[in-house]
């Protein structure tokens, strides 16, 4: 068999242990099988099945087995696919999570239910609830395979709320549908279409977000492409990663949508340094969010899409776009303007800013990671780092009057030393920061932090 | 008699223009007539996307903002804030009067409102308040919209036409008495200048008479019953609709970029930490020490059952180093 093509058709592929998988979704994962003429290819087929089966993730076990076709046809051969459907296909998980860049604590709760219908598909509901009010629900179904499509297919349903009060005066509600057509380890391409409302109950916000509070309808197409190829999420020593994401909102002929471009660059490098298990971990981000349509240059951007810097993160580890600055607070970067003067209000608000947010943002950082010289500390992969960052945000009403020296003078940066302890489940870093350069109005956050980010 | 104040800086929100008027909302065109009374100096700025918000109308001036919302609404905001004040110089005589009558827009309000949310006007209530928003959460604000009013007026499927005719019987009688009051000789409603009582019939009549509605009952009880009342809203018409303000803003969908968000991020640096504050460094409140406090020890707290976690459980990192220990799977 290794040394030639052995000449074998497949006669019938028989399913067998399915009381709720329809047929034809375990013969949509054995692909080109009933095609195939050689024995080799055959078993090529069956395991590339294998790996499909294993994805859909809705069987406890199955087994592919080959028998002898029917004596009247020589060289063929019969396909049974044994498969073992859980009693049990539901799961659910509850916790309370801990957020320490806003000090809340949140009950997350997240039920799934698998091949409900029998197309293979896994049915999940997530509800999140914080201590101050703000609320997520959302309700999906994931598709691994969609009918004799390469691809999976996904699809949400989502009820969101969001509270930007403290930085920026306003709640955010979204209800939305997004629709995923290729999601894999590199490519994700979705449709979002949301109904956001934005609202300030307590009438202080400040002369710009009063004018984007109220209803707007997001249309939009996003497109992610991600690759990552150190090795390691959590400490990486070697390779590089890279992701961009492009998003265009605005699809449709009403012209009342929001209508904006979007993108986002991150790359990330690591070199190894040979001593001390020591690398240097380099990384830029940058995006930009224009609108388009008639008379784009004299419109606004949704404060919901534009870029906010600032709050506790992970500068290795988080490939989400320009949004890392360690050493300032949350949306504490950036352009800001006065609230609302409640002349018979508390006195702790008077002066207090929005913040708006950017259309262009850039910020990079140098990251040197090294053991410490204690056992217990290297058994546990617990090492120390030293880095620096630096950043800007601008907003496009900057741009008539910005210039070279405007805006690399305009560059925040900080330094840091800490301690780094990856875990399986997140990689905790405690972080003392020290702000080199800030602007004013800048919300800066001096000393230690914590930070948490998933692996 | 009424402050007249030239105050450039204020900007009165509204909702959008429609049939030949400056803010087709009944509620917000009588706020602008307010001012336009009181010779209040003001430019419009158009918000389309808040169409189910009871904070429009807003003026802002600056820092300060009065929102419709709020108790006394925009009137209120504008005595308190020494900007302008239709009524103060009434006596207290007329002042009774004029708080006595306003009582009677009340009805007026709700036969305007049941008659532009009824099916017949659909389009017209459509293109008042949710023209400017996509499809379809125009038609979904739209419905939520006339669900409300319905319910705030008590009128469903079974009691439609008598709650129909209650309503109107009480605006009726609202005309008769301001069209009995108009009759007294006199260029406004309480007194020789112009009051708050003044802008708020003034806007109701010019809605009924420039919106087109369908089959419109107000409109043909004014017309035929009360000339007088359509006489005192056509003299005034033309003083009170014709704008003598800056240009309002280009764009109702979207506001023009705000020039303070950048004159805000003022590029003005310090090269380093002197150990002074951004904002302005003030006392902290004893609230505000004791928050930092409790902030501090939940920091402690979770770091020491991070710490214990990991030392107890023995929690270990394992990575995938990719050694190939040469095994085939055969």
């Amino acid at each position: 068999m290794e040394k030639e093509d052995v000449n074998v058709r497949v006669h019938d592929i028989q399913i067998k242990g399915n009381k709720r998988t329809k047929d034809w979704v375990i013969e949509s994962v054995l692909g080109k099988m009933k095609e195939a003429t050689t024995l080799q290819d055959i078993l090529l087929e069956a395991a590339k099945a294998s790996v499909q089966m294993e994805r859909m993730d809705v069987f406890e076990r199955w087994v592919i087995n080959f028998d002898v076709g029917p004596p009247e046809l020589p060289g063929t051969t019969n396909v049974i696919v044994e498969v073992v459907e859980p009693e049990r296909p539901y799961s659910c998980n509850v916790g309370m999570f801990s957020r320490p860049e806003s000090r809340k604590w949140s009950l997350e709760g997240t039920l799934k239910w698998k091949n409900l219908l029998g197309y293979g598909e896994t049915w999940d509901g997530t509800g999140c609830y914080g201590w101050d009010s703000t609320a997520e629900n959302s309700v999906g179904v994931n598709f691994p395979r969609f009918r004799t499509w390469p691809a999976g297919f996904f699809t949400r349903v989502s009820l969101l709320s969001q509270d930007w009060h403290k930085y920026s005066s306003y709640k955010e509600r979204l209800l939305g549908v997004s629709t995923g057509l290729i999601h894999d380890n590199n490519h994700e391409l979705s449709y979002n279409l949301t109904w956001r409302n934005l609202a300030d109950p307590s009438h202080r916000a400040s002369k710009t977000v009063r004018g984007q509070l109220g209803h707007s309808l997001l249309s939009a197409v996003k497109y992610s492409y991600r690759l990552d190829t150190r090795d390691s999420s959590v400490r990486p020593t070697e390779g590089f990663a890279f992701s961009t994401s492009s998003q265009i909102a605005g699809l449709g002929p009403d012209a009342r949508l929001s209508r904006f471009f979007r993108q986002e660059l991150d790359f990330r490098f690591a070199v190894p340094l040979g001593v001390f298990n020591a690398a240097l971990n380099l990384g830029a981000s940058a995006g930009l969010i224009v609108p388009w349509g008639k008379d784009f240059l004299s419109k606004s951007t949704p404060l919901s899409d534009r870029f906010y810097m600032g709050g506790p993160s992970c500068l290795v580890s988080e490939l989400r776009g320009p949004f890392s600055l360690v050493g300032f607070r949350t949306r504490g970067v950036g352009p800001r303007e006065l609230r609302r003067l409640v002349k018979s209000g508390n006195e702790e608000e008077i002066g207090k800013r929005d913040t708006l947010g950017g259309d262009f943002a850039i910020n990079g950082f140098a990251d040197l990671s090294f053991d410490l010289p204690l056992k217990f500390l290297k058994e546990h992969d617990i090492h120390a780092h030293v880095f620096a960052c630096s950043g800007n945000i601008l907003s496009l009403a900057d741009r008539k009057n910005m210039t070279a020296q405007k805006f690399f003078s305009g560059f925040r940066s900080s330094v840091g030393a800490g301690l780094v302890i990856p875990t399986r489940m997140f990689r905790l870093e405690i972080n003392y920061c020290r702000v080199l350069k800030y602007q004013e109005n800048d919300r800066v956050r001096k000393g230690f932090q914590l930070c948490f980010s998933p692996p | 008699m009424a402050e007249k104040k030239n105050n450039g800086g204020m900007a009165l929100r509204v909702r959008p223009p429609a049939f030949g008027l400056p803010t087709a909302c009944p509620k917000c065109l009588a706020s602008l007539l307010y001012l336009r009374l009181a010779n209040i100096t003001f430019w419009p700025e158009y918000s389309a996307a808040m169409p189910d918000s009871d904070d429009l109308p807003m003026v802002e001036l600056g820092l300060l903002v009065g929102f419709a919302s709020e108790p006394g609404g925009v009137e209120e905001f504008l005595r308190t804030e020494k900007l302008g004040d239709l009524d103060a110089d009434l006596a207290e005589v007329d002042r009774s009067e004029l708080k006595a009558f306003k009582s009677l827009l009340v009805p007026l309000s709700d036969a305007l409102q049941l008659e532009l949310w009824s099916r017949e006007n659909e389009s017209i209530a459509h293109k008042i308040y949710v023209s400017h928003l996509p499809w379809p959460i125009n038609r979904a604000i739209e419905w939520n919209m006339r669900r409300k009013l319905m319910n705030r007026l008590g009128v469903n499927k079974e009691n439609a036409k008598d709650r129909e005719a209650e309503i109107y019987k009480c605006a009726f009688d609202a005309y008769e008495a301001f069209s009995a009051k108009k009759q007294m000789d006199s260029l406004y409603l309480v007194s020789d200048k112009p009051t708050s009582l003044d802008a708020m019939l003034l806007a109701h009549i010019l809605f009924v008479l420039s919106v087109p509605l369908v089959g419109s009952i107000l409109k043909d009880e004014l017309v035929s019953k009360h000339p007088l009342l359509v006489q005192y809203a056509e003299s005034m018409k033309d003083t009170l609709l014709k704008s003598n303000e800056p240009s309002p803003s280009d764009s109702v969908k979207s506001p023009p970029t705000s020039p303070r968000a950048s004159s805000h991020a003022s590029s003005s640096s310090r090269d380093k930490d002197k150990g002074t504050n951004p904002e302005p460094k003030r006392k902290q409140t004893p609230k505000e020490k004791e928050f930092r406090k409790r902030g501090k020890m939940f920091v402690m707290a979770q770091l020491a059952a991070l710490m214990a976690y990991i030392v107890y459980s023995g929690l270990p990192f394992e990575e995938d180093d990719g050694d190939d220990n040469g095994h085939d799977d055969d």
